[in-house]
């Protein structure tokens, strides 16, 4: 048989075929729709949303999870947070707890300074990378507290994510466990090869590496966290001046509420 | 330039209306691409869906809106193929060494009237998804052998071998058909 009747036959088989998938308008309007409302919530999503939720995550999670929030394990945990759902006064964050059906402990000013500066939901869910599987979405708050310095200090308040559990000290109030736990921690680009060093750190639990920045950056992460009528609390400081001692009283007041 | 040309520059500036007139005008396009390299009506709607969302985000990434379509072609193509992927994962462990049964056997079979069309597209449909691929750009789509292969990612080389290894197949399974219909005619 020649070559061009093969051909001719080919192209007219698919010709035929396409011709007769049914492209509906209504489809075609509800597929336009959703693109729509897809990249609408991808604009929308905060520029610094991965580096502050991988954050979020990191200061909850065991140090088993921070590295899987990595993403280059089977299962990983993913959060993200929207710009537009960003509030910047205090009396907005009881609308975002109320959405989120959680009944947390806050207040607007700490006792050393810090004061309510935005609150914003961080929705959250487990993926299995390896069967393409995901858990139910679950929403947590995070709220940010500045100095007059401009430091940050973030809470983050999960009814999911479980509180930390390598604490390098304790502290017991009033019945609940405060832990302060630090660690080094490395933000690069999602095709970012760790060097060989780089490796080694990561594999004796020197650096935690978490990857979807733009570019390489260090910080050095303090953080507390504790358990409190069915929810997880962290407050976590990146590069700051608070320590564990300074930490922990800005637990306490949050505890005291 | 062209009308499609400058909704692509519009579409690059930020002009989402711009976008919506060339996802009507290529909705049916994409649509009948994603079928025919998936295989599954059903999958189609999410990897067009997936596609033009990915089109409009990576739009700055556009060099030459004149091959704005080809640049479409390919993000389809790679949706189809992260599909199938994922499809593969999910089915369970004595089906993936089935034959590829795509759905689109069943919808052949209401729309194409001549046997030997069926034939030829199950055979089309029976190939591995990256020859399929460039079975459909080549034939449906009318893509040089050089076009395609900027679309798949692969070497002009490895377009040809594909494209010869798919001709061979249908060929026999043409030759095939004939022989079992002659030898079912009485003479």
């Amino acid at each position: 048989m020649r070559k061009n009747i093969i051909d001719n036959k080919i192209k007219e088989t698919l010709n035929i075929t396409a011709s007769k998938i049914e492209v509906n308008k209504n489809n075609m309007e509800i597929t336009k729709r959703n693109v729509l409302h897809n990249i609408e919530e991808a604009e929308n999503m905060k520029k610094i949303g991965f580096k502050k939720t991988a954050l979020i995550v990191a200061s909850l999670c065991i140090l088993g999870s921070i590295t899987a929030v990595a993403a280059s394990g089977f299962t990983m945990t993913v959060a993200h947070s929207f710009l537009n759902e960003e509030v910047k006064s205090f009396e907005q964050v009881a609308e975002i707890t109320e959405k989120a059906n959680m009944d947390l402990k806050y207040i607007e000013k700490f006792s050393n300074g810090y004061e309510f500066k935005s609150a914003v939901p961080v929705y959250g869910n487990y993926e299995d990378q390896e069967t393409g599987t995901s858990s139910p979405q679950w929403t947590d708050i995070s709220i940010t507290y500045e100095n007059k310095d401009g430091e940050d200090v973030m809470m983050s308040v999960s009814s999911v994510l479980p509180p930390m559990s390598e604490n390098t000290s304790t502290e017991n109030y009033n019945g609940i466990e405060i832990g302060y736990f630090s660690y080094n921690a490395l933000f690069v680009p999602p095709t970012y090869e760790l060097t060989e060093e780089e490796k080694a750190l990561e594999a004796s639990g020197d650096i935690v590496v978490s990857y979807g920045t733009d570019k390489v950056e260090k910080e050095f992460i303090e953080s507390v966290s504790w358990s409190d009528n069915g929810l997880n609390y962290s407050l976590m400081t990146q590069n700051g001046s608070l320590g564990s001692d300074g930490l922990t009283e800005m637990a306490k007041e949050i505890i005291d509420k | 330039m062209t009308d499609i040309e400058n909704l692509v520059v519009q579409m690059i500036n930020d002009d989402k209306y711009a976008f919506n007139d060339l996802m009507t005008i290529y909705y049916p396009k994409a649509m009948r691409l994603a079928f025919l390299i998936s295989g599954k009506y059903a999958d189609s709607e999410d990897i067009v869906q997936e596609a033009f969302t990915s089109c409009y985000i990576n739009r700055k990434k556009i060099k030459e809106p004149k091959y704005f379509e080809r640049w479409l072609y390919k993000i389809i193509s790679r949706k189809a193929w992260a599909y199938s992927k994922k499809a593969k994962r999910e089915q369970p462990a004595p089906e993936v060494f089935e034959e590829n049964t795509p759905d689109s056997f069943s919808l052949a079979d209401s729309v194409i009237d001549s046997i030997e069309n069926k034939e030829i597209f199950n055979a089309v449909m029976s190939l591995p998804i990256k020859q399929r691929t460039v079975v459909v750009l080549y034939y449906y789509n009318s893509l040089t052998t050089k076009e395609i292969a900027q679309i798949t990612g692969s070497f002009e080389g490895t377009v040809k071998s594909r494209l010869h290894n798919a001709r061979k197949a249908i060929k026999k399974i043409i030759e095939s058909s004939e022989n079992s219909y002659k030898q079912e005619v009485p003479i």
